[in-house]
This record gives structure tokens, C-alpha cells and sequence, in this order.
């Protein structure tokens, strides 16, 4: 089991250096130049000289590269060209901040689609709560995401006025965790985690459901029926076996899924870390997207590698090797 | 043979459950297909008194595991069941739910036909015969395992192997894992689905003989659903026989299986190998030639003509009643009174030889 994890660890390691090295080549063959943002017109020659030598934009390519994986390995991303100041600095509370709509929005998607996969699995074949469940699954399914998050804004922030829609709020000169332990805080997260939840749950509901459908006619279930226990039961053990393939595609759609958050944070405004690596990559500037996608890049690894594991713990069938 | 395991108050509680009387009447399953209704179990009676135990037998597909389903109401909501099954008097198919729900297990259980896919395979076993407990007696977690260990001590296994998955025994332990489960609330009646079907003949014996001794110590009403003449045989107290979906020949296991009436026995009996008898030379084995009918169109007299080497004009035109043939026998067929020469010519193979020429 350690070896395992050990030998799965040096492996996403490598995945990930090769992420690496490949964003920072694609950046560079982009043909345009950064430069052109930062250096004001009329600038004289050796100005501009100074400024790319500052920006570690001097040298030939594999100079650049190396520097970069040298300032890499010592925990410096660099600073970012639009904000001019640490990239770490400006991804962290960004990071944060999605984190709040990406957290509670997966675990209520999955949760809340798990549960109704195993319904509509259990309800009978052909039934409405089947044909039910499936279409609307696939129609949500197949809905923009930015649709969703337009759709929850028109009726709950325009035409009701519940909620609001646009941004975190004022958080005043709050700092720390009090920036997020505001009422208006809260009201402002329900909207794009609506969003998230709605994006999320139809395909764990398919997933679960197709599961579900494929186990109830097991014959252990055949036994499980037989020793009397409650419907609910019975329905229980299938969906139990069903979370395997379930948690396989769960995980790493948990860190895909970043790409349906960007949409939600553009929809709603939310300062995250999803809309900061679009505008980043607008703006070209590389170093605050490059650590954009290496932060992407570690979260999908990551995630795959929990996955395996998590699948062990379900499974008892399942060993590392 | 409990061994180290002590008998719970518990235990002895269910000890004393009695076993149970079921008579079933006109029983009869039809499914829907796409090419209409087929009726895979037709107009099926018989009966099992308290503490003893039938043999069902007959060929794959002939229906047996229908009836066995429809006793614990278990097949699919599709197929529409009718007739009475009678549990101590109460009619099992008429039960809502909730009374369905109680019945299960408390005093139906059931051992299963594949024991490799019977169990549930991500939960420990023990938390499965546990689960099996507790969801009609009001004990605890406790109780209910050391249950578990004095069942497992029952049919053989080591009580600490309750904490293993399914998937960590072999065939032959999850065959007595399923026995000891469908053993958890000492139901009075059990169904044993093929109980040996998927094992090797070593295993098949160890399994047989543990349910020979259950059947000795627990006093239990039992069915015993096979194919295997020889299982009858060694375990049955009553037969009954069938064939498309009907019971073609019943009666106690050592009338009908050593004097069988109806033409289908006699096929079944030749069909299986014997111990030839101080001096005898070993009987040939006689296949039946041909299949089961197609139940979306059965022929139209005795379901068996198709396939018997003494069928008359009047078994292809007129279907024959279960009717008595010999004493506490019955038999389905027009022709049961020429029982004795059809055993003598049913041991020729020559007979059913002309018959597979026939059919092909």
C-alpha cells in the first residue's frame, strides 16, 4: 500500500513536470508578445531592456525555461505582469474564493445526484419517474452552464429579488476568515452554487442510475429481497455496489469541472480563481496563468490518485499493487 | 458440533420455531414475452408436510426455480402468479407487503442457486447474516454476530472468518456461508435452489451431507429444487417431477424413483448413472432425445409425446391429468396402468434410440 501510493506519487510528478514544460512552451509559440502590454510606447530601447530583464524575458527560450523550473522547484511563480506583484499573492484568496462556490456545489451535485441516480434506477423500468429522470438529467445535461447561472440570476435576483447575483459583497475592512462570516457573504454564495449543483448533479445522476439498473437484477439482490428487509434496503445495497464506477469518474470530474466553475464566475462575478486564468490568459500573462494550470494540473493528479484510493476503501476487492 | 461456540439464549429461541406445512395449489406463473404470454409454470399442486422435505426435479428450463421464486414471491413484477400458496393456512400470494416482508426469511428462506453471486460483494459476510437477523428481531449488533458465529460453527466454517468478503472464500465456502445465512432465523420451511449445482463432486458431497444433518438436527420443512435424480434419492422424503412447466409424476422419493409411472421419470431415471447392483453389469445411461417444447405454442396433448417412445394418437390429441397410479403415487399419463412394461422397455436403449431418430 505505501509502495503503492509512493510509486503512484512519482508519477503523477513526472505528469505533472510535462504539464509544465508543455504550458510554458505553448504560451511562448503564441505569436505575440507580452511586451507589447508593459512597455509603454515611446519607451526608450534600453527602458524596455530593463523591463524584460526584470521580467525574466531575456535570453534565448531554454534559458528562459530553465529559469523558470529553477524558480519553480523553489516555490517561486514569479510576478504577475497585469498585477505586478507575486503570483501566489494574487491566486491565493482567489483560490479561496472558489473554493467556496466549488466545495459545497460538487458535494450537494453528487450527493444530491447520487441519490436521485438511485431512484430513478429503482423506480420501475419505463416508468414516469424513470423517463422522468432521464430526460430532464439530459436536458440539464446538455444546457450551457452559463445558461444555468443566467436562468437562476433572471428569476431569483431580477424578477424575485431574493437573492443577489454579482460578486461576494462588501466586505468592508474585514480581513481573514471575517471577510467570508458575513450574512451578506452567504446570501451572495447561494446563486453560484445553485449553479454548480444544478451543472453537476444530471451527470452523477446517469452515472448512479445506469449502476443501479445494471445491479438490481444481481442475484444478490435477488437474496437481499428475499431476507425481508425494507425496499429501501434492497435499493440501498444496489446503489452501494453502484458508487464504485461512480467515485472512478467522480474525482477527476471534480478538478474538470473547474472549466463549468469558470463559466459560473463569469456568470455571477465571483472573484475566483476560474476567471482570473481566462483573464490571465487574455491579458498573456504568462507567469499568473501558467501557475493557473499548474495549479490545475496538480488538482486533476491529485484527484485521480484519491480516487484509486477511495476506490480501495469501497471495494474490498481492489488491491494496490 | 456447535464446537467452541456456546449456544445463546438467542439461539435456543429460534431453536424452538416449528417447522412448517405449505401446500401449494394451482399454481401457476406466466410471463410476458415479446411474442406473447407463456406460461412457464402451469396449474402446479403439491404439498410439504412439516418436517420433511421434496424433491423438485426436472430438467433446466422446465420451471422448477419458477415455483421456488413464486413461493417467496420474488420473481419480477411482469409476471403474473396465480393460485394459492399456503403457508400454515395463510395464502402467501394474497399477503400485502408488509406481512410479504415478515414471512420472508422469519419462516421462508432461501439457499440459492450460485453461491458465487449471491452475496453481496463490497459487505463483510458476517454483516450480511447480521443484516438478515436484524431486520426481524429486535437484538443487537451483538446478538445477531454471535448468532452468526454459532451458524458458521453449524455448517462448518471458522466463526472468524465472518469478518471476510465474499470474494476471499472459496465456492464451496460461500455455498455453506449462503446455508448458514438462509439458517439465521431457523425458518420453518427452506428452499435450497440447486445448493450444489456449482461445485465440484467432493464439495457437492460435503455440502449434501450438511444439509442431511441440518435436516436431522434443525427438523426443518425443506424443497429441494435439482436435476440430479441422485440428490433425491439420498435426501427426499416426497417427489414430484416436472416437465414444461407441470408436475408430470409425484409420490414418496422411494416409489417413484425406484417404480416410476410416467414415461418422462423413466427417461430421467435411465438418464442418470448408477452403481450397478453385486454381479450386475452397469446399466447403459439413455439420454432423452429432443427438447422442451415451446411453451408460446405447447403441443397440444401431453406436453411429453412429442419426445416419448410410447405415445398413442391419444397423448398427441388429449392433454392427461395428474391422476393416481399406484398407491400415494400420481401420474400424468393416459397410459400410467402400462407402467411396468414401459420401465422394462424404458431400460432398452434401443427404444429412445428410434425415438432420437424420430425426433431428428
Amino acid at each position: 500500500m505505501r509502495a503503492y501510493i509512493l510509486r503512484r506519487l512519482l508519477q503523477s510528478l513526472v505528469v505533472v513536470f510535462a504539464v509544465t514544460t508543455i504550458m510554458f512552451f505553448l504560451f511562448r509559440i503564441v505569436p505575440s508578445d507580452p511586451t507589447v502590454m508593459m512597455v509603454e510606447r515611446g519607451m526608450s530601447e534600453e527602458a524596455r531592456q530593463a523591463l524584460l530583464e526584470r521580467w525574466g524575458l531575456t535570453g534565448s527560450l531554454w534559458q528562459q525555461y530553465l529559469r523558470y523550473l529553477a524558480n519553480l522547484l523553489a516555490g517561486d511563480f514569479g510576478n504577475s505582469f497585469f498585477y505586478r506583484m507575486p503570483v501566489w499573492d494574487v491566486l491565493l484568496p482567489r483560490i479561496v474564493n472558489t473554493l467556496w462556490i466549488a466545495v459545497p456545489g460538487l458535494l450537494l451535485g453528487a450527493l444530491i445526484g447520487a441519490a436521485l441516480g438511485m431512484a430513478v434506477g429503482w423506480a420501475r423500468r419505463g416508468g414516469a419517474v424513470e423517463r422522468g429522470g432521464i430526460l430532464i438529467a439530459t436536458i440539464i445535461r446538455g444546457t450551457p452552464s452559463f445558461i444555468i447561472g443566467i436562468a437562476l440570476l433572471a428569476v431569483f435576483s431580477s424578477w424575485l429579488g431574493w437573492l443577489p447575483g454579482f460578486g461576494m459583497g462588501n466586505a468592508g475592512d474585514a480581513t481573514g476568515i471575517a471577510r467570508y462570516l458575513r450574512w451578506e457573504f452567504l446570501l451572495h454564495l447561494i446563486l453560484p452554487v445553485l449553479a454548480v449543483v444544478i451543472y453537476f448533479i444530471p451527470e452523477n445522476l446517469l452515472l448512479m442510475r445506469s449502476g443501479v439498473v445494471e445491479n438490481r437484477t444481481e442475484d444478490y439482490i435477488e437474496l437481499v429481497r428475499a431476507k425481508g428487509v425494507s425496499d429501501a434496503r434492497v435499493a440501498w445495497h444496489a446503489g452501494r455496489n453502484s458508487m464504485l464506477p461512480l467515485i472512478t469518474w467522480l474525482f477527476p470530474a471534480l478538478a474538470e469541472t473547474i472549466a463549468g466553475i469558470v463559466v459560473v464566475e463569469i456568470v455571477f462575478s465571483w472573484p475566483g480563481i476560474g476567471r482570473e486564468l481566462v483573464l490571465a490568459v487574455t491579458r498573456q500573462d504568462y507567469p499568473l496563468a501558467q501557475a493557473a494550470f499548474f495549479l490545475l494540473a496538480v488538482m486533476i493528479v491529485l484527484a485521480n490518485l484519491a480516487a484509486d484510493l477511495t476506490y480501495g476503501k469501497l471495494d474490498p476487492r481492489v488491491v494496490y499493487r | 458440533m456447535a464446537g467452541a461456540i456456546p449456544e445463546t439464549e438467542f439461539d435456543r429461541r429460534l431453536g424452538a420455531k416449528p417447522p412448517v406445512h405449505l401446500a401449494v395449489e394451482g399454481l401457476r406463473v406466466v410471463y410476458q414475452s415479446r411474442r406473447g404470454p407463456v406460461a412457464a409454470v402451469d396449474g402446479v399442486s403439491f404439498e410439504v408436510r412439516p418436517g420433511m422435505v421434496l424433491g423438485l426435479v426436472g430438467e433446466s428450463g422446465c420451471g422448477k426455480s419458477t415455483v421456488v421464486k413464486a413461493l417467496m414471491r420474488l420473481l419480477p413484477d411482469s409476471a403474473r402468479v396465480g393460485g394459492r400458496v399456503l403457508l400454515d393456512g395463510r395464502d402467501i400470494l394474497a399477503m400485502d407487503a408488509r406481512a410479504l416482508r415478515r414471512v420472508r426469511w422469519n419462516q421462508i428462506a432461501l439457499i440459492t442457486q450460485s453461491a458465487m453471486n449471491a452475496l453481496d460483494p463490497v459487505i463483510r459476510v458476517g454483516d450480511q447474516i447480521v443484516e438478515s437477523i436484524r431486520a426481524h428481531e429486535e437484538v443487537g449488533r451483538a446478538t445477531a454476530w454471535a448468532r452468526a458465529e454459532t451458524l458458521f460453527a453449524l455448517v462448518g466454517l471458522p466463526p472468524g472468518r465472518l469478518e471476510d468478503y465474499p470474494h476471499q472464500f472459496s465456492g464451496g465456502m460461500r455455498q455453506r456461508a449462503v446455508i448458514a445465512m438462509a439458517l439465521s432465523l431457523n425458518a420453518g420451511l427452506l428452499l435450497a435452489d440447486e445448493p450444489t449445482t456449482a461445485l465440484d463432486p467432493i464439495m457437492q458431497d460435503q455440502i449434501m451431507a450438511r444439509i442431511r444433518r441440518i435436516k436431522e438436527v434443525l427438523h426443518r420443512s425443506m424443497i429441494l429444487v435439482t436435476h440430479d435424480v441422485g440428490l433425491v434419492a439420498e435426501n427426499c422424503d416426497s417427489v414430484a417431477v416436472m416437465y414444461a412447466g407441470r408436475i408430470v409424476e409425484s409420490g414418496p422419493a422411494s416409489e417413484v424413483l425406484v417404480r416410476p409411472s410416467h414415461p418422462y421419470t423413466i427417461g430421467l431415471h435411465n438418464a442418470f448413472p448408477r452403481m450397478p447392483a453385486e454381479g450386475e453389469r452397469r446399466p447403459p445411461l439413455i439420454s432423452i432425445a429432443g427438447a422442451l417444447p415451446d411453451l408460446l405454442a405447447p403441443p397440444a396433448g401431453c406436453r411429453f409425446a412429442p419426445r416419448c417412445p410410447f405415445a398413442t394418437d391419444r397423448c398427441r390429441a388429449e392433454d392427461p391429468a395428474l391422476r393416481p397410479a399406484a398407491p400415494g403415487q400420481a401420474a400424468a399419463c393416459h397410459h400410467a396402468a402400462q407402467a411396468g412394461e414401459f420401465r422394462r422397455l424404458g431400460a432398452l436403449p434401443e427404444t429412445w434410440k428410434a425415438m432420437a431418430e424420430a425426433v431428428r
